[in-house]
């Protein structure tokens, strides 16, 4: 089962927790994004989800897909999104 | 779908950024010494071979400004010589018995070794980075220097630490960081220990995900305050045992806690009922310290301030100087300054307004804050105890009472037995409402044999009997360790001292059997009951159905649920909910969901229970229109959503595709304070990964 098996490795594992609230240092890329210097994965994660909200990036077709502007290409490596 | 990949991918990619070129290190160590230094990094066994070169070192040295150019010429070389040791570890290829030792085979490799393969996916357009580190022996080092100088929160740089520019705060010191300034090998542990940052670990900037995993870890001592109220979250979720999750939801917010809550309330109220008016009295000195009292009359913990602040007060004879007036002033005062300082000050007020004539409530303010003091021993309370005495008030039950509660909610329950059986013997022993609560207190966090000591000894030495409810919290006890047997021999122990069971002892045994889901001893508890004499009440009815429905017996659950509304009880959310969620147990989620519309047009409101059991239940039979149509509505209601159905309800969409919705989801979850943002975000993210792998697998379409 899922929520079980999520709060175990939470539970035993603090590590995994810490690993995603963690700050860590970002490089300049990444730093002109977020607009900070520090920031933890999951603020990330979250940054980057809601400035994919905010500007509509979602494929009005596919919901799933995410065309990715010239912002957020910088970020993802690239890596085409959809 | 990728979306999640590229967020995924997203967070990994950290480059050094190009700094000033200032100094140069050439002055410092020179081609020979390095060359002495790292011998056999250009050893034929090494992958690295010819790689790291001296003006790589130097090139990449100079580019961060900082390094080696702080403080004397002394301070420079142990920076470099300490973070060639440190990096040269890490990227070691010696064996201990190597020639020259394993050290002197630094900079041996380049690269992790025995990469997965895996390791990092090259994207036609942007090469992995990690090729551009292993064939760049300038940007190698320059990533080292760049994990060197920048500090990685919470841990200073080692370059702060090595020049010395770095004081450990006191959180520091806790962590065993501390400064270490000395020879190389002492300032390597040094380095290691403060900042515990191998350069090895900054491949993964440039390397792949799987390597960032271990750079996120790295990082990880953070905040340990956030974490810890986390983990805290976590277990104390955790404490609901072996329910299976299905049920957890249900459980947590309905049935279990409210069962043992309405016995506990009712007992305290029976508790209350007969409360002397001692308690009435407590309160009612209590009641009147809370309205006098200013909170921020205090300005610091100086007691030369308290008494300054009195005595302005006494020579403007504005407040009346009665005795309420001054025990509020010294309750406020107590809040913020020791035990020591509290006496000294009562002292003074009685010096300097001789109309002033302390009562008991006075001396509990202080009993209580002694009992609060930080020392480990009784021994400030034994002080307020005997500066009692010698004021002529010889310590009541009352007093009991207030130390016992105090030390119990500090966590000592042992020092509170250890004053209960001190105050026996000096004829005030506690009346049955404080040995009730410490028995309470003593069945939460101590083993069953050291309860039944208590009791045994206070029963022998001071013939305190325990008495039904004494029983009842011992029944609760053992039944919460699932331990049958022992919560049967206690209720033939309370027949035969005299006691009759009434409903709540029965209810908590019942409740015993439903955590075992064990449905026919429950129901042979019901008949039990009946044959007893004693009625059910709702309480009794709703652990019944509960436990029916947990142990799978729908249709006997809707039998009671009709002799209930028999004897003329209304079946409240509690008991739908058991009952919705015994269906949907079994599979029939439109049965429930039929059953929510019966609650609603018999004037019962479903609670968010209700409904994240139903969107549980309907998101595991597959019938998803049905569960969004549902949670459509829990959100409209804004209700909350809990960790099993939120879960469930993100996996089902996934699982169709509809990944963006399941973000939504996410959001909403976030947004309405059901989760936080870390469980929510831990949950999706596994959820994800596990659709992946199905991918990968075939096994989706």
């Amino acid at each position: 089962m899922l929520p079980q098996g999520v709060k175990k490795t939470i539970t035993d594992n603090p590590k995994k927790l810490a690993n995603l609230i963690d700050l860590v240092n970002l490089p300049s890329t990444l730093r002109d994004f977020v607009g900070q210097s520090q920031i933890s994965r999951l603020g990330c994660f979250m940054r980057v989800w809601s400035y994919i909200k905010t500007n509509n990036l979602q494929d009005p077709n596919n919901k799933n897909v995410v065309n990715c502007d010239k912002k957020l290409k910088s970020i993802l490596m690239g890596k085409a999104a959809g | 779908m990728r979306l999640c990949l590229c967020l995924w991918v997203l967070a990994f990619c950290i480059l050094a950024s190009d700094l000033g070129a200032l100094a140069d290190v050439r002055s410092l160590i020179s081609k020979d010494l390095f060359e002495q230094i790292l011998k056999h990094r250009n050893d034929a066994a090494c992958q690295a071979k010819g790689f790291y070169t001296y003006e790589a070192f130097v090139n990449a040295a100079n580019s961060f400004g900082a390094f080696a150019t702080t403080g004397d010429t002394n301070t420079r070389k142990r920076e470099i010589a300490t973070f060639l040791a440190q990096t040269s570890h890490e990227t070691k290829g010696g064996w201990a018995t190597a020639p020259d030792g394993p050290y002197a085979w630094g900079y041996c490799f380049k690269q992790e070794r025995g990469n997965p393969p895996d390791y990092c996916v090259a994207y036609q357009q942007w090469p992995c980075a990690a090729d551009a580190v292993a064939n760049d022996a300038t940007l190698s080092f320059k990533t080292a220097f760049w994990f060197w100088m920048n500090p990685q929160s919470p841990k200073p740089s080692c370059h702060v630490v090595i020049t010395g520019q770095w004081q450990p705060s006191t959180t520091d010191t806790q962590a065993g960081r501390s400064p270490v300034m000395g020879s190389p090998p002492t300032l390597l542990t040094a380095a290691k220990n403060a900042a515990k940052v191998p350069t090895q670990k900054w491949r993964i900037g440039s390397d792949s995900t799987r390597d960032n995993v271990k750079f996120w870890e790295l990082t990880l001592a953070v905040t340990w305050t956030g974490l810890k109220s986390q983990v805290a979250e976590q277990s104390g979720e955790s404490k609901m045992g072996k329910i299976p999750p299905s049920l957890r939801s249900l459980v947590s917010a309905n049935s279990l806690i409210r069962t043992p809550l309405q016995t506990e309330k009712s007992q305290r109220h029976h508790f209350l009922k007969k409360r002397p008016s001692r308690k009435q009295q407590r309160k009612d000195s209590d009641d009147s310290l809370e309205t006098k009292r200013i909170p921020s009359l205090f300005k610091s913990p100086e007691l030369s301030e308290a008494k300054e602040l009195f005595n302005s007060f006494i020579s403007t004879k504005k407040i009346p100087p009665d005795r309420p007036f001054h025990n509020s002033l010294l309750q406020s005062y107590s809040l913020m300054s020791t035990v020591d300082d509290s006496i000294s000050f009562l002292h003074h007020m009685i010096k300097t307004n001789p109309s002033f004539s302390p009562d008991h409530a006075t001396y509990h303010i202080l009993l209580s804050l002694a009992c609060k003091a930080p020392e480990s021993d009784l021994s400030p309370v034994h002080k307020t105890l005997n500066l009692m005495k010698n004021a002529g008030f010889e310590p009541n039950q009352g007093t009991t009472d207030i130390a016992v509660r105090s030390l119990c909610s500090d966590n000592r329950v042992d020092d509170a037995v250890e004053l209960v059986k001190e105050l026996s013997l000096k004829k005030s022993p506690p009346d049955m409402y404080t040995y009730n609560f410490l028995v309470k207190c003593l069945c939460k966090c101590r083993v069953l044999s050291t309860v039944y000591g208590f009791v045994d000894e206070m029963r022998s030495s001071f013939d305190i009997k325990p008495n039904l409810y004494t029983y009842t919290i011992l029944i609760d006890n053992v039944c919460n360790t699932k331990n049958l047997r022992e919560a049967t021999r206690l209720v033939s122990v309370l027949n035969e001292s005299g006691f009759k069971a009434d409903c709540f002892v029965y209810n908590t045994i019942m409740k015993g059997y439903c955590m075992l889901s064990k449905g026919s001893e429950v129901i042979g508890v019901y008949k039990k009951m009946k044959e007893e004499g004693v009625e059910p009440d709702l309480v009794t009815y709703n652990t019944l159905i509960f436990g029916l429905s947990k142990s799978g017996r729908v249709v006997e659950a809707k039998k009671y649920l009709k002799i209930m509304v028999e004897a003329g009880h209304f079946p409240d959310a509690v008991t739908y909910t058991s009952l919705m969620n015994g269906m949907c147990r079994k599979g029939d989620a439109l049965d429930a969901l039929a059953l929510l519309e019966e609650m609603e047009t018999r004037g019962c409101s479903p609670n968010s229970c209700t409904y994240n059991t139903l969107l549980h239940g309907l998101c595991k039979s597959r019938l998803l229109e049905k569960g969004i149509e549902l949670y459509g509505m829990m959100k409209g209601g804004g209700v909350k959503l809990e960790t099993a159905s939120y879960a469930t309800f993100v996996r089902a969409l996934c699982r169709v595709g509809r990944v963006a919705e399941a973000y939504e989801v996410f959001d909403y979850a976030v947004e309405s304070k059901s989760l936080t943002d870390v469980a929510a975000y831990t949950t999706l993210e596994s959820t994800l990964k596990w659709l992946r792998k199905a991918k990968e697998n075939g096994n989706m379409v």
